[in-house]
């Protein structure tokens, strides 16, 4: 109940958050920034708060079975947002990240905050460390995708010379390009730090690293997306905005795999 | 308040009223004289020129401004181009002018400064127009934050360094290059140097021109061959020529540029000097002239939504000013009220409980007791002048209750205090 009730309270307050994004990508707010990002820190409190209680009411952390693993991504991405935020010119992907945040915290308390039984087998550090270092990872992922979109987004607004809102809320092209950089780097590390934990921790549990096994699958595909649309930026084969078109066609690629995964693989009970 | 601004006083009439430096300090030393006149400070800036006075007489007050104004300025009878106001009006006034909301481009934010710079500069105020411009300050900065009276470009050149930055974010170290030396062109090259932009290459005809102009905005001058080796490698170009037709093709600039690179090109010239196709190229960003004019326009428009907001906060922070301000007039009165109930008490109390050993305990008491009778008899007084605060033109009169109420204390020290009065 008090899981529940933590968790309500912080979805509650991401909701208002971001319609306080709302109002000022409207134009209708000059000051929503510092009042939704004191908002937004709030809520992210109150959300912790509900993870950790989680932890301690059933021993186990709040990462395996579609409702904690789903309340623990949208923390992390909640999270990511945050520390990006501090940036002035972040603030305004929350308008494009804080509905994600909200479907997910929001799937996690409808589907039931409570551990799937055999995630009891799924113990210790590495564990621990694989699981959050590749939610951290999609949170970073996703961030970078977010502006990636925004990129596009303003730069057609001023290619076309569409003075309106886009062009006048969103940041320059040159920050979005940052952004996009710096989110798909720091994703791709943890992905990765995540992925070798996980490989380390199969291979310590004897479990071997079956690539059959849809979060091993989706993990790997979304390393190789996201790693191709880095090289090509990285080597100079797309510069903006075609780097920013090539991070939406991994998001678009991982998004399909997450569906097809999700609805046909026999073992997606485990699968986020 | 008294003086002239934009919307009275053409520029001849207002630059004569001009008042700074030290010709600004000793016209302040003449005016206020602690009679007529206590405190007085004065915003003087191209657009206007406004005294804020406290007195003890409006009148009194506004006839001495505008002789005063009138000699500085060398104009026998300035009441045409003048204007006054007093009381809540004047402050209202005050508030609205530095939000910005009585500007020549609503919301402009240097008047802020201005005004902040008139208030701690000139030699005239005290704790009247301290807390007036303290109020005014605190009040423009709130409307700022919470309307968007200020945001947006109000002016080409300003909408142009506002379309530069939607790209290349800080503008900072990007290399300019300004082709034609007319004076729209020179005013958006200096707008964009103002951002901290690195090499500017100046091109012309005329090589001398080019030298000439390139000095003025630090610029390198070069030859009509150099604009198209240039243009290829820079990030901004200006094009403001007189020519009389396109003559950047896309043809052409493809060939100029080595590879592509995001560039911004910024073409102020009517006729257009670069050809629409150009836009279409990978990485260019063109716009003319009309789509400055629409960035400038949807600017005012928003602004001009944001107007009434900020009226209404401008409006409740000024009463909330003039609410304090009528109370302290009648703080004298109210103190002398209490000094005197004061002295009273304690004279009635030392002859009715002379001097000698005491209760401590009872002491405190009876002291309480003294405090709390005093509150009780002087409320309904006190409250009395509160009231009177807020009736216009109420000053004399509060000045005479406030003369009424303190006799010498030694008038009252023989006497006692008869029941019910005496008549």
């Amino acid at each position: 109940m008090m899981i529940r009730l933590l968790l309500a309270t912080a979805l509650l307050g991401y909701a208002v958050s971001w319609l306080i994004h709302l109002r000022g990508f409207r134009g209708h707010a000059p000051g929503a920034r510092p009042r939704s990002t004191w908002l937004f820190g709030a809520s992210t409190l109150f959300h912790a708060a509900g993870l950790l209680a989680f932890w301690l009411t059933f021993r186990t952390p709040p990462l395996v079975g579609f409702g904690p693993a789903s309340a623990t991504l949208a923390f992390a991405t909640a999270v990511t947002y945050l520390a990006a935020a501090r940036n002035v010119e972040a603030w305004p992907a929350g308008l494009f990240l804080l509905p994600p945040v909200i479907l997910l915290l929001g799937a996690s308390i409808l589907t039931g905050m409570t551990p799937t039984p055999p995630a009891t087998a799924f113990r210790g550090l590495w564990f621990v460390v694989h699981v959050v270092s590749v939610l951290l990872g999609y949170a970073g992922l996703l961030f970078g995708s977010v502006a990636a979109a925004m990129y596009v987004l303003q730069f057609r607004a001023l290619k076309r010379k569409h003075f309106g809102n886009v062009f006048r809320s969103f940041p320059s092209l040159e920050s979005l390009d940052r952004m996009n950089a710096i989110a798909l780097i720091s994703g791709l590390g943890a992905l990765t730090i995540g992925l070798i934990a996980g490989w380390s921790f199969t291979l310590t549990f004897g479990r071997g690293f079956a690539l059959g096994r849809p979060e091993v699958a989706f993990g790997l595909l979304t390393w190789v997306a996201y790693g191709i649309a880095l090289m090509l930026r990285w080597t100079g084969v797309s510069k903006s905005p075609r780097a920013a078109e090539m991070t939406l066609v991994a998001f678009a690629a991982c998004a399909l795999a997450f569906l097809l995964i999700r609805t046909f693989s026999p073992a997606r009970e485990f699968f986020l | 308040m008294v003086g002239l601004s934009h919307h009275s006083a053409p520029i001849e009439v207002r630059e004569c009223y001009e008042l700074s430096g030290d010709r600004l300090a000793s016209w302040i030393l003449d005016v206020v004289d602690g009679r007529e006149v206590s405190e007085c400070v004065v915003l003087s800036t191209c657009n206007r020129t406004e005294c804020y006075a406290i007195g003890r007489d409006v009148r009194a007050v506004v006839s001495k401004l505008r002789r005063a104004l009138d000699e500085a300025a060398g104009i026998p009878d300035g009441a045409e181009y003048m204007f006054d106001c007093d009381g809540e009006d004047a402050v209202r006034h005050l508030f609205r002018v530095t939000s910005g909301l009585d500007s020549v481009v609503l919301g402009e934010p240097q008047v802020q400064g201005q005004v902040r710079r008139a208030y701690q500069t000139g030699g005239g105020v005290g704790p009247g127009l301290h807390r007036l411009f303290q109020s005014a300050l605190a009040s423009g900065g709130r409307v700022r934050s919470t309307t968007a009276i200020s945001r947006g470009a109000t002016s080409i050149p300003a909408a142009a360094v506002g379309l530069a930055r939607k790209v290349f974010g800080s503008l900072e170290g990007r290399s300019v290059l300004v082709v034609g030396t007319g004076e729209m062109g020179r005013l958006t090259v200096r707008c964009l140097c103002s951002e901290g932009v690195g090499r500017v290459f100046v091109a012309s005809r005329n090589l001398d021109r080019a030298e000439r102009v390139g000095r003025v905005l630090d610029g390198i001058p070069v030859t009509r061959d150099g604009v198209w080796q240039r243009l290829g490698v820079v990030d901004l170009v200006v094009m403001a020529t007189d020519a009389d037709a396109a003559f950047i093709t896309a043809a052409r600039f493809r060939e100029a540029r080595h590879q592509p690179h995001p560039t911004v090109i910024l073409d102020i010239a009517v006729p257009r000097n670069v050809e629409e196709g150009v836009g279409e190229l990978p990485g260019v960003f063109l716009y003319n002239v009309d789509d400055l004019q629409r960035v400038v326009h949807q600017a005012r428009e928003a602004r001009a939504i944001e107007n009434e907001g900020a009226r209404a906060i401008v409006d409740h922070h000024a009463a909330k000013f003039w609410l304090w301000f009528q109370g302290r007039a009648g703080a004298p009165a109210i103190k002398t009220l209490r000094g005197v109930g004061q002295t009273l008490l304690e004279a009635e109390w030392a002859r009715a409980f002379p001097a000698g050993p005491r209760d401590a305990e009872r002491e405190e008491a009876l002291r309480l007791a003294r405090r709390s009778l005093l509150n009780k008899i002087l409320h309904g007084p006190t409250r009395a002048v509160r009231l009177l605060t807020e009736r216009p033109g109420s000053a004399r009169t509060l000045e005479e209750v406030a003369e009424l109420l303190a006799p010498p204390a030694e008038e009252w020290g023989s006497s006692r205090i008869v029941d019910g009065g005496s008549g």
